[in-house]
């Protein structure tokens, strides 16, 4: 009796430990895909300020990796997902369909960009309007620093 | 002949004293401008926030100027001469309860904490905001030197300083407004014409005014402090 008990509390507490490692794994996967947008965003801000000349291929670059890792992040926010060590606000479950518009929005704009951006000036024109969905996004779903 | 005329204009004092001099004015309203605008950049600027850095930039100037103004300028901007201790600061205060506060030719005893309170707290917002990101596009003139652990704890405090800086302003918008419309002492228009009407003060009067020529100085200084401090940083001065 005393034997059963002590394999059911292992076993309760395996699957636990599964359950918390497989939440901060979640966790780290999708800041890791949201770290390199930052990471390839930086230097397109320069070129947008004229501080860093403007290279087509980085800016093509940058827009084929919102579209993949925006499309990668809508699964990575399963029920349950938003305790842990995260910057991610319980709105994101409470709006599930508005923030995974969101992610929607942000791949087909870049998509969208990818073929529009030519040269500096249609660069200029489009990919702002790109990234304000960065920011709208942290505003109502990303944790105040 | 014209003895008496003489006689008369010696002898009627003018109706006013010098209480802030020109420099002390400028920078005043200048730092008051380019906070309002600094507010209105981050809100309704361009989205590469290049207007709102320009704007911090500028308050650092104003900023450095106002401190070495504060050690070299006019009498009444001097910090020496304001800043006073726990004491005399407690005892204006049981005046003021009283209905009696005893009238100041510069800063009295709370409001020139005030004055160091303000360019304490815009300084940190300024400062941080140079190391400031909005971890999307927009990355701060010394944001290149820093670990992006300094980055965020910048970033944070650049936000969390706001709303504190928004209540010094209103206490002092509401303190300025009280002396002047309630207190018989007319703090905004000396602050802007730089005289007040002669009178009982317990400071000295009436101020003895700063150079401009020494201002110019000043500015020169404090300018190449704040561009030259963040390139010898290691940063990029120019958003």
């Amino acid at each position: 009796m005393r034997l059963r008990l002590a394999v059911f509390a292992a076993f309760a507490s395996a699957l636990a430990a599964t359950a918390v490692m497989a939440q901060s794994d979640i966790i780290t996967q999708r800041e890791a895909l949201m770290k390199e947008f930052g990471r390839v965003t930086r230097p397109v801000g320069g070129m947008l300020r004229g501080g860093t000349p403007f290279d087509l291929a980085a800016v093509q670059s940058a827009l084929d990796i919102y579209a993949k890792n925006a499309k990668a992040l809508v699964p990575l926010f399963p029920e349950g997902s938003g305790g842990g060590e995260t910057e991610a606000l319980p709105s994101i479950w409470q709006k599930k369909a508005e923030f995974d518009g969101l992610l929607d929005k942000f791949a087909a704009d870049a998509t969208a960009a990818r073929a529009a951006i030519t040269d500096e000036a249609s660069f200029k024109a489009v990919f702002p309007g790109v990234i304000r969905t960065c920011g709208t996004c942290h505003d109502s779903f990303r944790k105040k620093s | 002949m014209d003895a008496p005329l003489s006689r008369s204009t010696v002898t009627t004092p003018p109706a006013t004293v010098l209480a802030w001099d020109l420099p002390t004015r400028v920078a005043k309203w200048l730092l008051a401008a380019l906070v309002g605008l600094a507010f209105a950049s981050r809100y309704w600027g361009d989205g590469g926030l290049v207007w709102h850095q320009w704007n911090g930039l500028a308050i650092l100037v104003v900023l450095v100027f106002r401190v070495l103004w504060g050690l070299v300028g006019g009498s009444t901007a001097r910090f020496s001469r304001f800043l006073r201790g726990p004491g005399a600061v407690l005892s204006y205060g049981v005046a003021m309860l009283r209905g009696r506060p005893p009238h100041f030719l510069g800063h009295n005893p709370a409001g020139g904490w005030m004055v160091i309170a303000l360019l304490g707290v815009v300084g940190a917002q300024a400062l941080t905001g140079l190391f400031t990101t909005d971890d999307i596009a927009v990355y701060a003139p010394l944001t290149n030197v820093v670990s992006d652990e300094t980055m965020a704890r910048a970033s944070a405090w650049h936000q969390q300083i706001y709303p504190i800086l928004l209540v010094l302003l209103g206490l002092h918008v509401a303190a300025n407004l009280a002396h002047s419309f309630l207190g018989g002492d007319n703090l905004i228009t000396a602050m802007i014409t730089g005289r007040k009407p002669r009178g009982t003060f317990a400071d000295r009067a009436p101020a003895t005014p700063g150079s401009v020529a020494r201002a110019l100085g000043c500015l020169v200084v404090a300018t190449a402090a704040v561009f030259g401090g963040i390139v010898l940083a290691g940063g990029n001065p120019f958003p």
